[in-house]
């Protein structure tokens, strides 16, 4: 009778375990390319190019940026330096739309643990905005959630979401 | 082997109560509980298949979706579901599919598992888990993100352009 119970409890977990056959295959997850017409930094200096489309206004009120009313998304692009040496974070670069696809440049520091989840990892970007970070928490190493100042993740809409994902960035001459 | 016949009988039966309950859509009160909508623009590949469904030779860049999980997704960890996306190709300059996109939908039940491979603690939203070849996962990063999984409950890598994280949207 333990048996029977067993194998029927086993057939039950197994069915709410098993992996998602139906999703795609984890050797399908790849990083994206992505098209540029510049040179682009890379080597051992370059820790990562992460790029993502936010809504525009929560973010931009979080940093103090002026938007157009109109405005529709933002394109951002952060690429992260780190030393060649010792591998700990160096600068970043980042681009968007809001300081007018002006580069924001500093410094980026990781920490580990957070108020609610000591297991977390977020990368802060230091800028030179008066009392202005930027937080990013670390899902994996190819993707990051955009936060609010209190460290808490913002909510998208239907086309945008406040993702930044690993992207390799190909070169091609303009006309190509 | 009478006994064990019973007990066999009654573990059936409160599974098939379990599931009845996690169905309900009708709170205590009678009322109907409004659905968690979740709403994203996600890409689409002929390398990724992030959706069943979708045919492999479909020209497909763009999935927009839908996502309303019935049930009180606070207290309940299952419950029913229904999925209405439309995919094909990005209509430049809008945030549209040529042509409206092609609908795809699905409905079913959704259920709460612990744990990922890398994170024993996460709480992962599955549609089907009693189909598996069309189940799909979603990492809830909060009671107002989902994040698609693949299959081996890593997250999704988006590109430049859209992510797979769904958003709630209070409607």
């Amino acid at each position: 009778m333990k048996q029977i119970i067993f194998i029927l409890s086993a057939c039950f977990g197994f069915l709410l375990t098993n992996n998602a056959e139906g999703q795609t295959a984890a050797p399908d997850n790849k990083i994206s390319e992505s098209i540029t017409f510049r040179e682009m930094p890379k080597g051992r200096a370059v820790y990562g190019i992460f790029e993502g489309r936010t809504p525009c206004f929560e973010i931009s009120r979080q940093l103090g940026a002026n938007l157009p009313s109109d405005c529709d998304h933002l394109k951002w692009q952060v690429i992260f330096f780190r030393d060649t040496l010792t591998l700990k974070p160096t600068t970043y670069i980042l681009t968007t739309e809001m300081f007018g696809r002006r580069p924001l440049k500093g410094k980026w520091k990781i920490i580990r643990g957070t108020k609610t989840d000591p297991a977390a990892t977020e990368y802060i970007l230091e800028t030179n905005l008066p009392g202005k970070s930027i937080y990013l928490l670390k899902g994996d190493e190819n993707v990051l959630f955009i936060l609010d100042e209190n460290h808490k993740f913002h909510t998208g809409d239907q086309n945008f979401s406040y993702t930044l994902n690993r992207v390799n960035k190909v070169r091609r001459l303009s006309g190509q | 082997m009478k006994k064990a016949a019973h007990v066999v009988s009654l573990f059936l039966i409160s599974i098939h109560i379990t599931a009845i309950n996690a169905n309900a859509q009708v709170t205590s009160a009678g009322k109907l509980s409004a659905p968690a909508v979740f709403m994203a623009s996600t890409p689409c590949s002929p390398g990724t298949k992030p959706l069943p469904g979708i045919p492999k030779e479909a020209t497909c860049e763009l999935i927009k979706w839908e996502l309303k999980l019935f049930g009180d997704t606070k207290k309940q960890t299952s419950g029913t579901y229904t999925l209405n996306c439309v995919y094909g190709m990005p209509n430049q300059g809008t945030q549209g599919l040529i042509n409206g996109g092609t609908p795809l939908h699905r409905e079913g039940k959704w259920v709460i598992t612990k744990g990922t491979r890398t994170n024993p603690a996460a709480i992962v939203y599955r549609l089907d888990p009693d189909k598996p070849p069309v189940s799909v996962s979603f990492l809830r990063l909060n009671e107002n993100l989902l994040h698609l999984l693949d299959s081996r409950q890593q997250l999704m890598i988006g590109n430049g352009a859209w992510s797979y994280t769904l958003s709630r949207i209070q409607q």
